[in-house]
């Protein structure tokens, strides 16, 4: 009888173990939210959402804390419960980085396309006045200089640098520089207009 | 049933012997294993950390990343520090995981804002010489011999420029300072425009015959008692002089690309040599206020344009050009007209009134200091 019980005791003792020891971290959860921390600076959020960034990677350490909080404890009381959880808000937390990195990059993107296209439209209108001064009958001899030195200036407006700059994905730098440039064409669009006036074209 | 007896009578007694033992063993042992220990507050630490993360970031993203494996490496002392039973407990750990992400990050932020001092400074220095730059080739543009090349670099010098304080706006000084030194090439493509221009000025040969011009000009003003007039290009002065003294000195302009000497029509350079005006005009007779005209092109005037079409340094269909005058409608600041001389209408009147047919006109690059 004694030695039943005290069978009986060791099995239930081997059952609690195995029921509790297994409690093991959950890995491939934890791989998953490296991948996804690592897809999340692959998406450029350090440049486009670094706050978003910031907080995936607080999330990730949560994570590790966590891992070694149970980690430190005794095989028995160890339990992933909460790390499975602070992954999941990891998991989130990089979803959501890596959508606003992703929507970070597209509005820098659009909007250095818009400046691009803009500053495009605006050499357009002013290479066509310079062809309507250009056919002006009455042109005065002190004219002929500033005709000059507006065909040149026209000649100074260049797309190239930004469109190499768009196509290197410098998006904020091209979209800097088309702002400058779209500045500086319309100035000269306002000097062709005034010239315009002036000489009654 | 003795046994069972025993058993029956025995047992509870030295279960209740053994109970007390027991809780203790599992309240050690619960103690031991599950008690956490209260976390060394590591908050200023962390708030610093992320600080100098988001600083280091936009110009050290390797730095930044450094810190943030850090402060990661930080965050799990921290934990192991909590939760560690007390005969794995390794006190000081966490202070020095933290101490480690606050060295890193404090010396990483002081690179970095050494760096955009640095950075600030050299764009503050370029921004300066830029804009000196920039003052320099408006006026040099403003000048005879400038033309669309030019006009397109400083538009291109002036995008730069624009582009450098956005850039700098946005801390970003180092890419500016790069953007200011573009543009500085760009100014440059002018100041040496402007500078192949000025060349022949301090050509020895050219001087001494330029010199020998006025010399001979003021000879003749002095020995006849006439008025005569010369004309400095290069400090666009128009001089009268009366028995080879100077009577009074007025601004002139120049053609637009009159620093040049006259080769050909259509060149818009104003013509250097010996001349004298073959007629005076005024109201109907002129569309500039009044004018003098002058006998371009006189005979060297043609010798060099023959020598010049049959070396090919003419264009065949260019001819010489003609109607090269001293006349009104100036004072725009600049070199504008197609090789004539430019007077404010005030001065033309001054001029006009002492002139008559025959007066004679010296042009010269230059001819004092």
């Amino acid at each position: 009888m004694r030695k039943n019980q005290v069978l009986v005791g060791v099995v239930l003792l081997v059952v609690a173990f195995l029921a509790v020891g297994c409690a093991k971290p959950p890995q491939p959860d934890i791989d998953a939210a490296k991948a996804a921390l690592a897809a999340v600076e692959q998406a450029e959020a350090a440049k486009y959402a670094p706050d978003a960034l910031d907080r995936v990677n607080q999330a990730m350490n949560a994570v590790n804390a966590e891992l070694q909080a149970q980690e430190a404890k005794f095989a028995l009381f160890r339990s992933y419960t909460k790390t499975k959880q602070l992954i999941a808000d990891t998991m989130k937390a990089a979803d959501e980085a890596k959508l606003a990195a992703a929507d970070g990059k597209e509005k820098a993107k659009n909007e250095a396309q818009a400046a691009i296209d803009g500053v495009k439209a605006a050499i357009d209108g002013a290479k066509n006045l310079v062809a309507e001064l250009e056919k002006c009958r009455r042109k005065p001899k002190d004219f002929k200089k500033d005709m000059e030195d507006m065909k040149g200036k026209v000649d100074g407006f260049n797309v190239t640098d930004l469109e190499g700059m768009f196509a290197r994905e410098d998006y904020l730098g091209a979209k800097a520089q088309a702002d400058s440039l779209k500045g500086q064409i319309d100035m000269v669009v306002a000097d062709m207009q005034a010239a315009k006036t002036k000489i009654k074209c | 049933m003795l046994t069972t007896q025993y058993l029956l009578s025995e047992r509870p007694a030295a279960t209740s012997r053994r109970r007390p033992l027991l809780f203790a063993l599992v309240a050690a042992l619960t103690l031991a294993t599950c008690g956490t220990r209260p976390a060394p507050n590591v908050d200023p630490t962390r708030r610093i950390a992320w600080k100098a993360v988001k600083v280091v970031r936009p110009s050290a993203p390797q730095k930044a990343k450094y810190i943030q494996r850090l402060i990661a490496d930080a965050e799990v002392a921290t934990a192991a520090e909590v939760h560690a039973p007390w005969w794995r407990a390794n006190d000081g750990r966490t202070e020095a995981a933290w101490l480690r992400v606050a060295r890193a990050a404090a010396q990483a932020t002081r690179t970095v804002r050494a760096q955009q001092i640095q950075a600030r400074e050299r764009y503050h220095g370029q921004l300066v010489a830029s804009k000196e730059e920039l003052a320099r080739a408006r006026a040099e543009l403003r000048e005879a011999g400038m033309g669309r090349r030019e006009s397109a670099a400083i538009t291109r010098a002036l995008v730069g420029l624009s582009t450098a304080e956005k850039l700098a706006a946005q801390g970003d000084h180092a890419r500016a300072s790069d953007k200011l030194i573009a543009a500085r090439q760009s100014l440059g493509v002018i100041h040496s425009s402007w500078t192949g221009v000025h060349a022949r000025f301090s050509d020895k040969t050219l001087l001494r015959t330029w010199k020998r011009w006025v010399d001979d000009t003021l000879q003749r003003s002095r020995e006849r008692g006439e008025i005569a007039i010369i004309v400095n290009k290069l400090q666009r002065r128009l001089n009268v002089y009366y028995r080879g003294l100077k009577l009074a000195s007025f601004p002139a302009e120049l053609g637009a690309n009159g620093l040049a000497r006259k080769d050909h029509a259509g060149d818009r350079a104003t013509p250097e040599g010996m001349y004298r005006v073959v007629a005076l005009k005024q109201g109907k007779a002129t569309k500039y206020y009044k004018a003098l005209l002058i006998n371009y092109p006189n005979d060297e005037d043609r010798a060099r344009y023959a020598q010049g079409k049959a070396r090919g340094v003419i264009p065949s269909r260019a001819g010489i050009g003609n109607l090269i005058e001293i006349h009104g409608d100036g004072g725009q600041g600049r070199d504008w007209t197609d090789g004539c001389i430019a007077l404010t209408n005030d001065d033309m009147d001054r001029v006009f009134a002492r002139v008559h047919q025959g007066t004679p006109v010296t042009i010269v690059g230059t001819y004092e200091q």
